[in-house]
C-alpha cells in the first residue's frame, strides 16, 4: 500500500508533467515562404493578336524573327479570309513546307520521344509537360505509326494554349 | 391500358415531343415558318456609289457631263441602245471598243426592275451594311463588326443554312468588309457566320504567298491523328472560349476540309490560268465576279453575296467610273451566264442586283483626260439607286416604280434573299432591320 506521504508528491508531479504536456509549440519557421501550388496553364489568361500569333509562329518553327513587311502581308491575307482557324491550318502548312523550317527527324521522335515531348512542349507552349501529358504523348506517338514531328507540331501551333500567352 | 402504363407512355411521348426539335439534322431547334421558295440566290452588291443618270436612266454622258449622248452602257442588265458617240468605257487605247454583250436578253428583260429605290445613305458603309443588315448600323464603329444580325446569321439560324451554303465574296479587304460576314450580335454572331474570301487578295494577291504551299493532309493517316493530338492538348487547356484572335465560323470539319481543298484548287487554277473568269477582266470586279463563279460551282450556295466596288475610281475620273460601270455589267453577264450553266443551280436561282448607293447630281471639281468631271456622294441623288432580280418566280419584263417616283429600300433586297430562302417571319420577328423593309415581292 502507497504511503500517505507520498500522495502530494505524486499530485505536484502530475501537475507539472499535465503543465508541460499541453504547452504550445514554440514558433519555428525555417525560412521558407509559403507558396501557392497551381498548374502551369492557368497563367496563359491573354489571347495573342494576330501578329503575335504569327510572328511566334514564325519564330518557333524557324528560328528567326518575321519581317515587318512580309508579316504585314500575312495579315492581309488572313483578313481575307472568313474562317480564321483555316487561314491558320494553311499558313502552318504553307511554312512547314518552305525550306529552313526546323523540324527533327521522325526517327528522332520515334527513339528519343521523350525527349522529344519536352522540347516540343518548351517550343510552343513554353512549359514543360506534366507527368500526365507526358505519358498521353508518349503513348499516343508510340501508337501512331503516321504520326510525323510535322503533324505533331502542326498540332501544337493549331492548340488552344498555343493562341494564348 | 393500365393507368400507370398510360401515364408513363404519354410521359415518355410528352418529353419526345419537347426535345424532337432539338434533334433536327439541321441542329436548329426548330423549322422555318417561312417558306421557301427558291433554291439559291446570288445577291451582287453592285456596289462603289452608282449615279442612277449612267445606270438604270441610261443618260450616259447627257446630265452629267453636258455632252448630248445619252445610252447604255450596261447593256447585259439593261435593254436599250448604247451611246452613238464619246465612247470611252470599252476596251483598247482610249476605251473605244465596247465589249459585246454576253446575255442575248438583258435581265431587265428577263426579271422584275424597279427603277428608283431609296438608298438609307450616301456612303460606302452605311450602304453596305444596309444591304448585309437591312439596317443601318446605329452606333457601329468603321472597324467593327456589326451590331445587329446579318443577312448570313439569319439564313443559318433561323433556316437551318451551314456555313458553306452562305458565301460572302469580297472585292477587297478594305472598309471593314471582311467584318460583314457576322455580327457582334449576342443571340447570333459567328455561330451562324456566312463563309468570306476577298479573291484579289487571297488567291491572287498576298494569299498567294501565305497560303498556296500549304499540303493537304490524308483525312485518315494524317489530319485524323493530329487534331486527336489538338483535341488532347485542348482539353488540357481551359480556353476561354474566345477562339482567339479570330475562332472558327461553326464550319464543320468536313466542311473546313472542302474549304481548304478549294483554296487548293483555287492556287491551281491560277498557275494554270484557268479561273471562270469574264472574258474582259481587266479590274478587280471582273476577277472578284470569276473566283465567285468559282465558288458558285464548287460550292453551290444556297445563298452568295457578291460585293463590287471598282466604279468608285468616280471620285476623280468619271471616264474610269464608266469603264468600271461596263464591266460591272459585263461581269454580272457572265456571273448569270456561268450560274446556267451549273446544272445545280440553273433555272432555280435567283440574281438580285442592287448598289448600296447612288452619287451626287452635281459634280466635284476634279477633271479627269477627257475633261469631264468626276462626282462623289453625299447629296440627296446619292440616295437614288435602283434594283434589278431575275429568276424562277419573278415576273419578266417589269417595271416597277420610276423616276422620282422611288419605290423601295436598300434594305428591300436582304428581305428578299430572307423571302426567298424561307427565313422572312423570323428575320421580321426579330425586330431588327429597317423600319418599312419588306420583300421586293411584296412590292410588285
Amino acid at each position: 500500500m502507497m504511503s500517505r506521504a507520498y500522495v502530494p508528491s505524486l499530485t505536484i508531479l502530475a501537475a507539472v508533467f499535465f503543465w508541460v504536456g499541453c504547452a504550445a509549440d514554440p514558433d519555428i519557421t525555417y525560412g521558407l515562404q509559403p507558396l501557392t501550388i497551381e498548374s502551369d496553364l492557368a497563367n496563359k489568361d491573354r489571347v495573342k493578336t494576330v501578329d503575335q500569333w504569327i510572328s511566334i509562329l514564325h519564330a518557333d518553327l524557324f528560328g528567326t524573327a518575321l519581317g515587318t513587311a512580309e508579316l504585314y502581308e500575312i495579315k492581309q491575307a488572313f483578313q481575307s479570309v472568313g474562317d480564321q482557324e483555316i487561314a491558320r491550318e494553311m499558313l502552318i502548312s504553307n511554312f512547314m513546307q518552305q525550306p529552313g523550317v526546323f523540324l527533327p527527324d521522325v526517327t528522332e521522335m520515334n527513339t528519343q520521344t521523350d525527349a522529344f515531348i519536352d522540347a516540343t512542349y518548351t517550343r510552343f507552349l513554353v512549359r514543360p509537360p506534366t507527368e500526365a501529358e507526358k505519358t498521353w504523348m508518349r503513348q499516343y506517338i508510340g501508337s501512331n505509326p503516321n504520326l510525323t514531328p510535322e503533324l505533331v507540331y502542326t498540332a501544337f501551333a493549331l492548340s488552344d494554349e498555343y493562341l494564348h500567352y | 391500358m393500365k393507368r400507370r402504363t398510360f401515364l408513363k407512355k404519354s410521359g415518355w411521348a410528352t418529353a419526345g415531343a419537347v426535345a424532337l426539335p432539338h434533334l433536327l439534322p439541321s441542329g436548329r431547334l426548330f423549322a422555318a415558318t417561312g417558306r421557301r421558295t427558291g433554291q439559291h440566290v446570288v445577291m451582287v452588291a453592285f456596289a462603289g456609289g452608282v449615279r442612277l443618270q449612267e445606270s438604270y436612266l441610261r443618260r450616259y454622258v447627257d446630265d452629267s457631263q453636258g455632252e448630248p449622248y445619252p445610252g447604255n452602257i450596261m447593256y447585259n442588265l439593261l435593254s436599250g441602245d448604247a451611246p452613238i458617240a464619246k465612247i470611252v468605257y470599252g476596251t483598247g487605247v482610249g476605251g473605244v471598243d465596247p465589249i459585246p454583250a454576253l446575255l442575248p436578253t438583258p435581265l431587265e428583260n428577263l426579271g422584275t426592275t424597279f427603277a428608283e429605290v431609296s438608298a438609307l445613305s450616301a456612303g460606302h458603309f452605311v450602304g453596305m451594311n444596309s444591304l448585309v443588315q437591312g439596317a443601318t448600323p446605329g452606333g457601329q464603329g468603321l472597324k467593327q463588326r456589326p451590331l445587329r444580325p446579318t443577312l448570313f446569321e439569319y439564313l443559318r439560324r433561323h433556316g437551318g443554312y451551314k456555313a458553306t451554303e452562305t458565301w460572302f465574296v469580297g472585292n477587297g479587304i478594305g472598309g471593314s468588309l471582311p467584318l460583314l460576314n457576322h455580327s457582334a450580335h449576342p443571340d447570333y454572331g459567328p455561330t451562324y457566320a456566312g463563309n468570306f474570301f476577298a479573291p484579289t487578295v487571297t488567291f491572287t494577291g498576298q494569299g498567294q504567298s501565305a497560303f498556296s504551299g500549304s499540303q493537304i493532309y490524308h483525312p485518315e493517316n494524317e489530319l485524323d491523328p493530329m487534331l486527336r493530338m489538338k483535341a488532347f492538348l485542348d482539353q488540357q487547356f481551359a480556353a476561354d472560349g474566345s477562339g482567339g484572335f479570330g475562332g472558327g465560323l461553326n464550319n464543320t470539319d468536313e466542311e473546313k476540309e472542302d474549304i481548304k481543298a478549294f483554296m487548293k484548287l483555287m492556287y491551281e487554277k491560277v498557275d494554270s490560268g484557268s479561273v471562270h473568269l469574264p472574258p474582259v477582266t481587266d479590274n478587280g470586279d471582273a476577277a472578284t465576279v470569276g473566283f465567285s463563279c468559282e465558288v458558285l460551282s464548287h460550292f453551290k450556295p444556297a445563298f452568295t453575296l457578291v460585293n463590287l466596288g471598282a466604279v468608285d475610281s468616280c471620285h476623280s475620273n468619271f471616264s474610269s467610273y464608266l469603264s468600271a460601270l461596263h464591266r460591272a455589267d459585263h461581269a454580272v453577264g457572265h456571273l448569270w451566264s456561268h450560274i446556267q450553266s451549273i446544272p445545280e443551280m440553273a433555272g432555280n436561282t435567283t440574281l438580285i442586283v442592287t448598289p448600296e448607293c447612288g452619287r451626287n447630281l452635281q459634280p466635284n471639281n476634279i477633271l479627269d483626260e477627257n475633261d469631264w468631271r468626276s462626282y462623289d456622294h453625299s447629296d440627296e441623288n446619292s440616295m437614288r439607286i435602283f434594283s434589278l432580280m431575275a429568276g424562277p418566280n419573278v415576273p419578266q419584263g417589269l417595271t416597277i416604280g420610276g423616276e422620282d417616283n422611288p419605290v423601295g429600300l436598300v434594305t428591300d433586297s436582304m428581305m428578299t434573299v430572307c423571302d426567298i430562302l424561307g427565313v422572312m417571319p423570323e428575320v421580321q420577328a426579330a425586330g431588327m432591320v429597317h423600319p418599312g423593309t419588306d420583300s421586293l415581292f411584296n412590292r410588285i
